[in-house]
């Protein structure tokens, strides 16, 4: 199965949540510093990085970020019930997604799953269209799952390359936050809308020459976005 | 207060009543300064009048001797007569039954001082002739006998001397004292008013101090001037309400203590929580291959750590109700949309009448929304009876949700303690129907919706069929993400 | 309580500003005020007294200026009775038409003398107002004449004797 790395400070909970991941079939690596857990990346490859936000020595935002850093790997924090600032800054530092302790196992999973999902292209929406589709300077090639703007590579977390995905297979159809939510993130229902949000804003950052003045992800006030028109 | 009442407030009030006195008092000072004055000056003026008319008669007279002749002819009387009088007046000259006079004007001679003249006296008596008040002098004509006696001639001469110019010169005096008065009348009423606004303003200052701190202000304090009894009350006032700020500071911070000592309590609960929820799914898988009391036990560990949790998370989510903590997640929710997925995730979409008409839009926080439909709907299955009714309506400013069931209603004593923390209204209720903050929280998240002047409410109460009605109204668009109070 | 008082004073100070303006404005009639005497002056002509009402009366007759009148012209005058004029005036005279009399003056010493009038005929028939006519009248010409220097007793002597020496009784 998967390979998981579990960055959590409190040894119980740690030891809980390693017994039913692995219980679920996941390969669980538990350390208990954002150190250790930087050090484990370097030397093992991880599918997922399950990561706590308060940590000792460098915090989990910290972390987050120089995940990001490294490459294109899925993140999900976990948090104290809506911490607010934290959730916002931790989607900011490039979370994928987020789980509030305390949080039981199958939920954890069932997030682990989805965010799996996205990398893996289990159950790929939109990839049934083959070849390159171009809307003006941006290529998004749906079988390879690359997409370059002005012929360059553009380096999209799995996350963020479903919502771009997600966005460009209806331009000019307006979808909102909670279809967003559904469709990328497999939120059953009731999701927390500012996942959509962080994410188009690290989307926008990448692909639009000004994320102020956005042409690509548009957002329509009082519905959600759309992509395009051009 | 009726307008009879405010307006007998108004005349019998402070400001009156010193505007009253000082009028009066400048009145009647007035009044007896000017009209002293002005009695006195009239008495100097008549009198220099008349003595300067009786001067300047006596003098004429001097003229008149030596007499030639008497009985005098009647041309000698009218000569006479003609001489004496002049423009300030006219003179009447009688000798016995003759008489003569220097003007036309018909003149009545009072007969006492026609006595006194015959007594031998120059005498003289203001009275009104025609309208106008009149001088009248008279005297007898004495001769002088060789002998050195003086005898009577006969002869009386009559001065009549209009009063007028006189008359105008008191009439002047008389407006000059009326407008004196007016004056000083005016004068009083505008120190009355001045120093009524002296002595008000601290008693107005006084009144709305105390309002403000009525209305909770604690921190009022009034301005301590001067050191007469309004400063007196003033520093009492301060003293009160520095005393009151005190205690009630003193209360407020054992209030947040104790919220805080309850939010720190369930935040240390959650990481032993988070350790024990992390492996409820394995004890629950297991518990089915555990043998008899293990498997049972195994069951019941799993559900409390989840009843546990579930308190918890609703402590800390009140905990942040208290500390102003809780913020927005606004988007702008398809209402109906929104309560279907409500109903339909919690397994209840079959078990609800909803009456959810489409394209109402409201800018909220969709996850508050769904916290308070389902601890509705769920109180309802819980303590009311089926069929559970949800039903929108909306309109420009709000929308309105209501919660109703068939039960027995609330009862009348509970309905004021419905959204009351940890409130049991049925005693024998069991600890795994809900943590006791559900409809709490539920009232917290109505009021955390904010739009301008307009609040969030949950209000609870009974439908006229009987069953419980919970009204949740929210601004349609709330724009004030800000906390909780 | 503080109402009525209120009230109370504003019923003193209303009666006050009444009663000052009862006194009223403006010249009111008065009593007759009395000054000092008459004023008297000198006169021409020979006095007379003749009697109105009881009274004695002094009346002038106009002389030339020139003409010093001897004391006797003015009994004689007197003696002549009213003119016309005078009697319109209802003035009368209770002396005798056409008695005589002369003048005397009996020099006294350190002061003018007394005077002394005869008459024809006995004082007994003459009034007491016409005694005091003749008195009257002689004293006055007398000291016109300059024979007496103030208000000197009179002596009237008839042929029945004297009557007692008396002062003219007029004012």
């Amino acid at each position: 199965m998967s390979q998981v790395l579990l960055i959590e400070d409190h040894q119980t909970v740690r030891d809980g949540l390693q017994l039913a991941l692995t219980r679920q079939g996941h390969t669980v690596h538990a350390v208990g510093t954002g150190e250790q857990g930087l050090e484990r990346l370097r030397t093992t490859p991880s599918d997922v990085v399950v990561l706590d936000l308060m940590l000792p020595g460098i915090d989990g935002f910290e972390v987050c970020r120089r995940i990001r850093q490294l490459g294109d790997l899925p993140i999900i924090m976990l948090t104290a019930r809506n911490d607010d600032m934290d959730v916002v800054a931790g989607l900011e530092a490039g979370a994928d997604d987020y789980v509030v302790k305390p949080v039981q196992a199958r939920v954890l999973e069932a997030r682990i799953r989805a965010v799996l999902r996205r990398t893996g292209g289990d159950s790929r929406r939109g990839g049934d269209r083959a070849g390159l589709e171009q809307h003006g300077a941006l290529t998004i090639d749906r079988a390879a799952l690359v997409v370059s703007k002005d012929g360059t590579p553009v380096s999209l977390a799995p996350t963020e390359l479903r919502l771009l995905l997600e966005l460009s297979h209806t331009p000019g159809q307006v979808l909102s936050r909670q279809q967003l939510l559904e469709a990328v993130w497999e939120h059953g229902y009731l999701g927390d809308s500012r996942l959509v949000d962080a994410c188009v804003q690290r989307v926008r950052a990448k692909i639009e020459a000004d994320s102020s003045a956005p042409v690509f992800i548009q957002t329509v006030r009082g519905f959600g976005y759309r992509f395009g028109p051009l | 207060m009726t307008p009879w009442r405010s307006i007998a407030a108004q005349v019998s009030g402070l400001r009156v009543r010193l505007l009253l006195a000082f009028a009066l008092l400048g009145v009647t000072t007035t009044a007896v300064v000017a009209s002293g004055s002005y009695f006195q000056a009239r008495t100097v003026i008549l009198q220099q009048a008349q003595d300067a008319a009786v001067m300047a008669l006596t003098d004429q007279l001097a003229k008149v001797y030596p007499v030639l002749q008497l009985p005098p002819t009647q041309d000698e009387l009218h000569l006479l007569a003609q001489r004496l009088s002049d423009r300030e007046g006219y003179a009447v000259v009688i000798y016995r039954d003759m008489r003569e006079q220097g003007s036309l004007t018909p003149v009545s001679l009072t007969p006492e001082l026609r006595q006194e003249v015959g007594d031998g006296q120059i005498a003289w008596q203001r009275v009104s002739q025609d309208g106008q008040p009149t001088l009248l002098i008279g005297t007898q004509l004495r001769i002088d006998r060789p002998d050195g006696t003086s005898q009577p001639s006969g002869l009386e001469v009559y001065s009549v001397r209009n009063l007028v110019p006189e008359q105008q010169s008191i009439d002047k005096l008389a407006t000059r004292a009326w407008l004196t008065g007016g004056l000083s009348l005016l004068l009083a009423v505008l120190l009355a008013l001045l120093s009524a606004r002296g002595v008000l303003r601290p008693v107005r200052d006084l009144g709305r101090a105390a309002r403000r701190l009525g209305e909770g202000d604690l921190s009022t304090r009034l301005t301590v001037r001067g050191v007469d009894e309004l400063a007196d009350v003033a520093r009492t006032f301060n003293d009160t309400a520095g005393t009151l700020e005190r205690q009630v500071g003193e209360l407020r911070r054992m209030e947040s203590d104790a919220r805080r000592f309850v939010a720190d309590v369930s935040h240390e609960l959650r990481t032993p929580l988070a350790a024990m929820t992390a492996v409820t799914d394995v004890l629950d898988e297991e518990a089915d291959h555990l043998p008899g009391d293990a498997g049972r036990a195994a069951r019941l560990v799993s559900q409390e750590t989840q009843n546990l949790t579930q308190l918890v998370n609703d402590l800390i989510e009140i905990s942040r109700f208290d500390s102003g903590t809780a913020r927005l997640a606004l988007d702008d929710v398809d209402v109906a949309a929104a309560v279907t997925a409500t109903l339909r995730m919690r397994g209840w979409a079959d078990r609800v009448h909803a009456d959810l008409p489409p394209a109402v839009v409201a800018r909220l926080d969709p996850r508050r929304l769904d916290v308070i439909v389902a601890n509705l709907v769920g109180n309802a299955f819980r303590h009311g009876a089926e069929p559970v009714s949800v039903r929108l309506s909306a309109d420009a400013d709000w929308i309105t949700i209501e919660v109703a069931d068939q039960g027995p209603g609330l009862d009348p004593e509970v309905l004021p303690h419905v959204f009351d923390r940890l409130y049991k209204a049925d005693t024998a209720r069991t600890r795994s129907e809900g943590s006791g903050l559900g409809l709490a929280i539920s009232w917290e998240n109505a009021r955390l919706h904010r739009h301008g002047e307009r609040q969030g409410s949950l209000v609870a109460g009974n439908g006229p069929g009987g069953g419980a009605v919970f009204t949740l109204r929210l601004p349609r668009g709330t724009t004030d993400a800000g906390g909780a109070r | 309580m503080t109402g009525r008082r209120t009230g109370r004073a504003l019923l003193a100070g209303g009666l006050l500003l009444g009663t000052l303006l009862a006194a009223g404005c403006g010249v009111r009639p008065s009593p007759v005020i009395t000054g000092r005497s008459a004023v008297s002056g000198p006169a021409q002509g020979i006095g007379l007294y003749l009697v109105a009402q009881g009274e004695l009366v002094l009346v002038l007759r106009p002389v030339k200026p020139t003409t010093p009148t001897p004391p006797s012209e003015a009994l004689a005058r007197l003696a002549a009775g009213p003119q016309q004029n005078e009697r319109d005036q209802g003035l009368t005279s209770e002396v005798p038409t056409g008695l005589t009399a002369a003048i005397e003056v009996t020099p006294a010493t350190g002061r003018f003398g007394d005077l002394t009038v005869r008459v024809t005929g006995p004082t007994r028939a003459l009034s007491p107002t016409a005694i005091d006519q003749i008195i009257c009248t002689a004293a006055d010409a007398a000291a016109q004449a300059g024979l007496v220097g103030g208000p000197a007793p009179v002596t009237i002597v008839g042929s029945d004797g004297a009557q007692p020496a008396r002062r003219c009784p007029a004012r």
